[in-house]
């Protein structure tokens, strides 16, 4: 059973997300696809980072270091992945470029 | 003097496969060729989404295609659904729906791209090769 992290409900262990809040359960690795657990560092699958590059460095040069960062650090330093992903999008008239762009894919035609 | 025999198995390329998800049926028309002139073999498609996992354990496809507005399930909780049980599988959404919301979801779902309508076919096509980069190859 995984045990949801925002509300403590137990789901079945194919789950990706908690049914009863909705919340994620697992970190698929962008590069080769791998489900790590929520809170992972690093992927299983390939090794690597599953922090956004530009907040790992942030972090860095900060206090702590992403890999001395706990738990709570490492849920902020999501919430802020997730943020700058947020920003990549404009706020209306979303264009197939501004897709390309957040879904990382420079397509040449 | 006589070549020796191999017995090692010859390399074949087999074309990487497509399941194709959209009520209309001119958009799954268009898609279907689009994917078949990139090198994509179609094994599959559906008005909805709402056998989207069977469908998918039965082919195993190297891609998904999927609209988002459709009867039944929505396409992006479906894309949602199928890649918490599957997070290797391959989704591309292709859809006219361009809130924000809805596209970050399918972003932190897992999809790898979100392809807007009207498909521009030679766009289309780049996107399903940059995603499903490798013919699978077997033997």
């Amino acid at each position: 059973m995984q045990i949801c992290a925002a509300c403590d409900h137990s789901n079945t262990p194919a789950r990706g997300y908690c049914a009863a809040c909705g919340h994620m359960l697992r970190l698929v690795c962008r590069s080769c696809r791998f489900a790590n657990d929520h809170g992972d560092r690093f992927c299983g699958g390939c090794g690597l980072s599953l922090l956004m590059p530009a907040v790992a460095r942030t972090v860095a040069g900060g206090k702590s270091s992403a890999a001395s960062a706990t738990s709570a650090e490492l849920d902020e330093l999501f919430a802020a992945s997730s943020a700058m992903q947020d920003d990549m999008l404009p706020a209306s008239g979303v264009t197939q470029d501004d897709l390309d762009r957040l879904f990382g894919a420079r397509v040449r035609q | 003097m006589t070549q020796a025999m191999t017995t090692e198995p010859i390399p074949v390329m087999l074309p990487p496969t497509a399941l194709v998800i959209d009520d209309s049926a001119i958009q799954r028309s268009m898609l279907k060729r689009i994917l078949t002139e990139a090198g994509f073999r179609v094994v599959g498609e559906a008005p909805t989404a709402d056998g989207l996992v069977r469908l998918y354990e039965h082919h195993r496809p190297d891609l998904v295609t999927l609209d988002i507005v459709m009867p039944g399930v929505d396409g992006a909780e479906a894309a949602a659904d199928l890649l918490g049980r599957y997070p290797e599988a391959t989704v591309v959404m292709c859809t006219s729906l361009t809130t924000r919301e809805k596209i970050l979801a399918c972003q932190r779902a897992g999809v790898r791209h979100y392809l807007l309508k009207p498909i521009v076919a030679d766009r289309a096509a780049a996107i399903f090769r940059h995603v499903v980069p490798r013919a699978k190859r077997s033997v």
